[in-house]
């Protein structure tokens, strides 16, 4: 029986491995260098995408009602502001 | 795919986002505590011998790459600048940029070529004077259109 969950699961560890693969590809064929875009590109596809593995809110209720900081937000966060830099990156290159 | 592969992909995850914020946490220590230029990021106060002497000559200046010009002595802002040398003397060349306009509104700048850092005031080429210029910079950048060239602005470098 087909699971739609298992298709996005799989599509989203895809587009993470092309991102992780971009990122490769861009540091050996042109350095660590503020004009890779290529390394922007995969960086920020890498971020966005592990970002969605961390999806959450700040706070949230636990079983018995209480508010408590949700710990995934942290990963979410700094995947976030990774993407965040590397698309002004990416941005400033092209202006 | 199971509980525990998507498990281990966040572990993966979380130990490459720990790398992550410890490199962001760096690059930014090391852009608060900045100094020098570092390829299109502005630097504060150059570091380095500063030459009293007058400069006729700045032929030396072909053997670097770049230099690197200080300018709003009040409040310090260095960056990688294009120049070259013509008939002895060293031009900067600049899109209309921000550091460019600082330097238009204080002509007494310091720039460093190698290590030694040198006392200096940049004049505007006009006339006469930016065509001698702009050709020579065709000359050194032969790939730059005539409409590239005329959009920069180029200051020709003397001593203080």
């Amino acid at each position: 029986m087909h699971n739609p969950g298992y298709s996005i699961r799989a599509v989203k560890l895809v587009i993470l491995l092309v991102g992780a693969l971009v990122v490769v590809l861009a540091v050996i064929l042109d350095d660590v260098n503020e004009r890779n875009d290529w390394l922007g590109a995969g960086l920020l596809l890498f971020s966005l995408t592990a970002s969605t593995y961390f999806l959450a809110w700040p706070v949230s209720r636990d079983d018995e009602g209480n508010w408590r900081f949700n710990s995934k937000f942290v990963w979410l966060s700094i995947y976030l502001i990774v993407a965040v830099i590397c698309a002004t990156w990416l941005v400033l290159l092209k202006t | 795919m199971s509980g525990l592969n998507k498990t281990m992909i966040e572990k993966i995850l979380k130990g490459i986002a720990v790398g992550l914020a410890l490199l962001m946490v760096t690059l930014l220590v090391l852009y608060l505590n900045r100094s020098d230029p570092f390829g299109t990021i502005p630097g504060k106060r150059l570091r380095g011998e500063e030459v009293t002497e007058a400069i006729d000559d700045w032929s030396f200046a072909n053997q670097y790459r770049r230099v690197n010009v200080e300018v709003r002595p009040s409040d310090p802002y260095s960056v990688n600048a294009g120049y070259f040398v013509h008939e002895r003397v060293l031009y900067i060349s600049s899109s209309k940029s921000r550091w460019a306009q600082f330097m238009l509104q204080e002509p007494n700048v310091r720039i460093r070529v190698g290590d030694k850092l040198y006392r200096v005031r940049a004049t505007r080429m006009e006339g006469a004077n930016l065509d001698e210029a702009q050709n020579a910079y065709s000359d050194k950048y032969p790939n730059r259109t005539p409409e590239q060239i005329a959009e920069r602005w180029f200051f020709r470098i003397t001593s203080r």
